[in-house]
């Protein structure tokens, strides 16, 4: 009996003591991490070329120190009209260094994203030239069609669907987790 | 260095079990014989959940057994987190005394749940109000204590077995508790004890819940050496959890909140499954107590505690990071890490016949480290508290006298743009609290409490700064917010006619410096569209309300009980209710016992009907949603113990929800995207050794 006792007594001392010790090597409170560190996406910059010349314009939104703090700045869409551009879009990482391009993981991952265009109010038309494995849209180099003059404003917006994503048709907007909606004003003169 | 913190904290917040063992004990459902122990009256009002009524809950978490009490219902995060209200308040403002331990994890979220195995407790009270001078500021809410059985005394081995089933999630628990007491070494006992519990996803009537399932494996032992002289203890608690969250409620932004909510299923549908991916938590706490006592002949005690507490909890996002390589290391979106240690000194003492109290101190140091996404900083913190609390006794009255002062040192460390920020902060104030009970009759007893308390601002609401994913809001800190005050008063009555038994308690509490989410306009414009956004703000603020129960055994074989709760929470400048209080409950069942042979015992039936009122006159704009209908839920009862020889198995059926009712509840944060959970049976099996 006396054994029983002794060896459950040194059982959970030893189990207190293995307790009391661990987890020293954390880091101290004083020392915490950058959260610049994590991935983040703060850049969209939309880049059109106009149809049979070199005429290039690029328009960004950009939002350097990440939700809250200082506001994003925008750029102001400005097209000509009854013309076509070819489109691309390019994602970016300001706050690492080298700058990172998480287009490229959208790229690599097309079968779980999808960029969406709707006008609202101007004469634009969006037309998708990228697929992805299943023929379904995914919109990193979308072209534009202008009609007449007009103004108002033009939403993209990026879905991540993995697991969700249409293997037919044109996709789907109503479902998966938004990583980005941005709002830009268009003008068509 | 070490023992230099040591000095600089004699902080500590928390009392020695004994103290609250004291507390007296009412019983719900069913009123049992206490004993012949001379009943101590405290004055403040309290509730507790202890013997049978505390078995017909086992299996729920913590925060879904406490809602069977009259004034605590619960903040809910779907159907499987549960965070505990009392008399409306919640989070840092509502203490939980894990055997003794006052329980420090990132209690400041609404959707972390308390991290505490229920099958530990052999009693769960729930102390309202103000109760800061007894456990220490922050509790000015009140106090939910969880208490073990104390360790055996008598010689050789017994225990307990639980096991329980559950048609909805398909879920099931098993917990046990191996007790031994020494026969060579009098005074010397040990206790193990281990609960393993899994459910997949839960149903509502009409759909299942897409990842809503959990795991959970806890373990604790207790090791004694209690004489009547003196004694030590320790004792060392293991809590894991790895707990699904809804999936459909992860959402991206506005827009997605939105589309949510607008449509009447979840957005993803599911089949069951146990399987649990992301977004989900993986929450482990571990506590490790020990402490001793020295009492003198005439019956003084001095007692010392030293706790130290662990928590760690990763939250991992619906969303894998975009790049493979990180997205290969699986690893959670944040994670928080806390470090607690508790040092208690108390003294219980005697001043002549009718004269009682403890005087003592306490000291508290906390590490906060962060890792992944920044929502709340790093902080460092050294608290200590020193209190005296009399009772004076004679004839039918009893009156307490409280007084405590606390210290808290706060230094935070966080980026600000690439610049290190490492403010540092102080918060001293008292807290005190007078009380007297008078036993009017043998039917009546009154109780009147005063008490006021102070809390410190959480470090959450100062420094948060960012997305509260799965909240899609950005949440907003505010460096200069002050120490809230509570002034706290009750009144209650406690009335005993023959069968009859019941108590109604009335509570004002006026807020002073009231922090809370206050919606701000415009939303915050990001890169993934607009969030709704919302500052910490301090207003005066004042809660009234009055919980009731009671209980009448109408004749041999029926008895009925009912219990209500109301509350009327608003912002005394502009005259708006308070968000996120509960609405008004009310609970009636019936139980019929009978008999069934010599080897059954007190078996019963019995159905309940719990009404939840819609939530009325919210301010505009203050939610995505309007709040819920109310809804009415039956239940179903029934059970009976078996005699075995000399041991006995209790057997406990249940039905919940047993109408499968299609309902919402306005403290659930899941109403916005999915319906409550549906009927579900369950079976549980008790068996003492």
């Amino acid at each position: 009996m006396k054994k029983i006792t002794i060896t459950i007594l040194t059982i959970m001392l030893s189990g207190a003591m293995f307790v009391a010790c661990k987890k020293k090597d954390d880091p101290k409170p004083s020392n915490p991490q950058n959260p610049n560190e994590q991935e983040q996406i703060t850049t969209l910059k939309l880049i059109l070329t106009e149809d049979g010349t070199t005429n290039v314009s690029t328009f960004q939104f950009a939002d350097l120190d990440g939700p809250g703090g200082n506001p994003p700045t925008q750029d102001n869409i400005v097209l000509s009209a009854n013309k076509t551009y070819h489109g691309r879009i390019v994602l970016l990482d300001q706050t690492k260094n080298p700058v990172d391009s998480v287009s490229n993981e959208v790229e690599e991952k097309k079968d779980i994203h999808e960029f969406f265009f709707t006008p609202a109010g101007v004469n634009i038309t969006s037309t998708y030239t990228d697929f992805d494995t299943h023929g379904v849209p995914v919109g990193l180099y979308p072209d534009f069609a202008t009609g007449a003059a007009s103004t108002g404003t033009l939403k993209i917006t990026l879905k991540h669907q993995p697991g969700l994503k249409p293997t037919s048709g044109n996709g789907d907007i109503t479902i998966g987790e938004t990583d980005i909606e941005v709002t830009f004003n268009v003008s068509v003169l | 260095m070490l023992k230099r913190i040591y000095l600089y904290s004699l902080a500590g917040i928390c009392m020695p079990l004994s103290l609250a063992a004291q507390i007296d004990s009412l019983q719900l459902q069913q009123v049992e014989v206490v004993g012949k122990k001379k009943e101590i009256v405290p004055t403040q009002s309290q509730v507790e959940l202890s013997g049978k009524a505390l078995d017909r809950q086992r299996g729920l978490s913590l925060g879904e057994m406490l809602q069977q009490l009259p004034g605590v219902t619960a903040l809910q995060t779907g159907p499987t987190i549960f965070k505990p209200v009392v008399q409306g308040m919640y989070g840092q403002r509502v203490l939980i005394m894990n055997n003794g331990v006052r329980q420090e994890s990132q209690q400041w979220g609404s959707e972390h749940a308390p991290e505490i195995d229920p099958f530990i407790a052999d009693k769960l009270t729930v102390v309202k109000g103000a109760s800061s001078v007894r456990y220490g500021s922050d509790a000015i809410g009140g106090v939910i204590l969880v208490d073990p059985k104390p360790l055996r005394k008598e010689k050789g081995f017994g225990g307990e077995v639980n096991l329980g089933g559950f048609s909805n999630g398909r879920s099931y628990v098993g917990s046990g508790i191996l007790d031994y007491g020494s026969g060579k070494l009098p005074g010397l006992s040990a206790r193990i004890q281990g609960t393993y519990r899994r459910a997949g996803n839960l149903r509502t009537p009409d759909y299942y819940l897409k990842n809503t399932g959990l795991q959970e494996y806890n373990f604790s032992y207790a090791l004694g050496y209690l004489r009547r002289k003196a004694g030590v203890e320790i004792f060392y608690s293991q809590f894991n959890t790895r707990l699904g969250i809804l999936s459909a409620s992860h959402i991206g932004n506005l827009t997605d909140l939105q589309r949510a909510i607008a449509s009447p299923v979840p957005l993803e549908a599911s089949g069951f499954s146990y399987d649990i991916g992301r977004p989900y938590q993986k929450v482990s706490h571990e506590l490790f107590k020990a402490s001793a006592y020295l009492r003198t002949a005439n019956g003084d005690k001095l007692s010392l505690t030293y706790a130290q507490q662990f928590n760690n909890r990763q939250e991992y996002d619906k969303h894998k990071p975009l790049n493979d390589s990180l997205a290969a290391l699986d690893q959670p979106e944040l994670e928080l890490h806390i470090t607690t240690r508790i040092i208690n000194l108390a003294y219980d003492h005697h001043i002549g016949n009718n004269m009682k109290g403890s005087v003592g101190l306490s000291g508290i140091m906390q590490g906060n480290i962060y890792k992944g996404r920044y929502f709340i900083p790093n902080f460092k913190s050294y608290a200590g508290g020193v209190f005296l609390l009399e009772e004076w006794r004679q004839h039918r009255w009893t009156v307490e006298l409280g007084l405590r002062y606390d210290y808290k040192w706060l230094q935070a460390f966080f980026y600000e743009g690439s610049i290190l920020q490492d403010p540092q902060y102080r918060f001293a104030n008292f807290s005190g609290a007078l009380g007297a009970a008078y036993q009017a009759s043998e039917h009546i007893k009154l109780r009147a409490n005063a008490g006021t308390g102070f809390r410190p601002p959480h470090v959450s609401e100062l420094f948060s700064n960012g997305l509260h994913h799965g909240a899609a809001a950005v949440e907003i800190g505010d460096k200069n917010l002050r120490q809230e005050r509570a002034y706290n008063f009750s009144l209650s009555a406690h009335l005993q006619y023959t069968r009859w038994v019941g108590e109604v308690s009335a509570y004002y509490t006026h807020m002073d410096g009231y922090i809370y989410l206050k919606p701000v306009f415009p939303a915050t414009l990001t890169i993934r569209g607009a969030f709704p956004t919302f500052k910490y703000t301090q207003v005066n603020a004042n809660f009234a309300g009055i919980d009731a129960w009671a209980s009448d055994s109408l004749s041999k074989h029926f008895s009925v009980t009912s219990k209500a709760s109301v509350i009327y929470a608003y912002n005394q400048a502009t005259h708006e209710r308070l968000i996120l209080t509960p609405p008004t409950r009310v609970e009636n069942g019936i139980t019929y016992n009978f008999k069934l042979g010599k080897k059954i015992v007190r078996p019963f039936v019995g159905i309940s009907n719990t009404i939840v009122l819609h939530k009325q006159h919210l301010p505009d704009s203050s939610d995505y949603a309007p709040a819920p209908p109310g809804y009415s839920l039956w239940n179903a009862q029934a059970g009976m113990s078996v005699k075995m020889g000399k041991q006995s198995l209790d057997i406990t059926l249940s039905c919940t929800n047993a109408l499968n009712e299609r309902y919402r509840d306005y403290l659930d944060r899941f109403r916005y995207y999915a319906n409550a959970v549906g009927r579900n049976v369950g079976i549980r099996l008790k068996m003492s050794f």
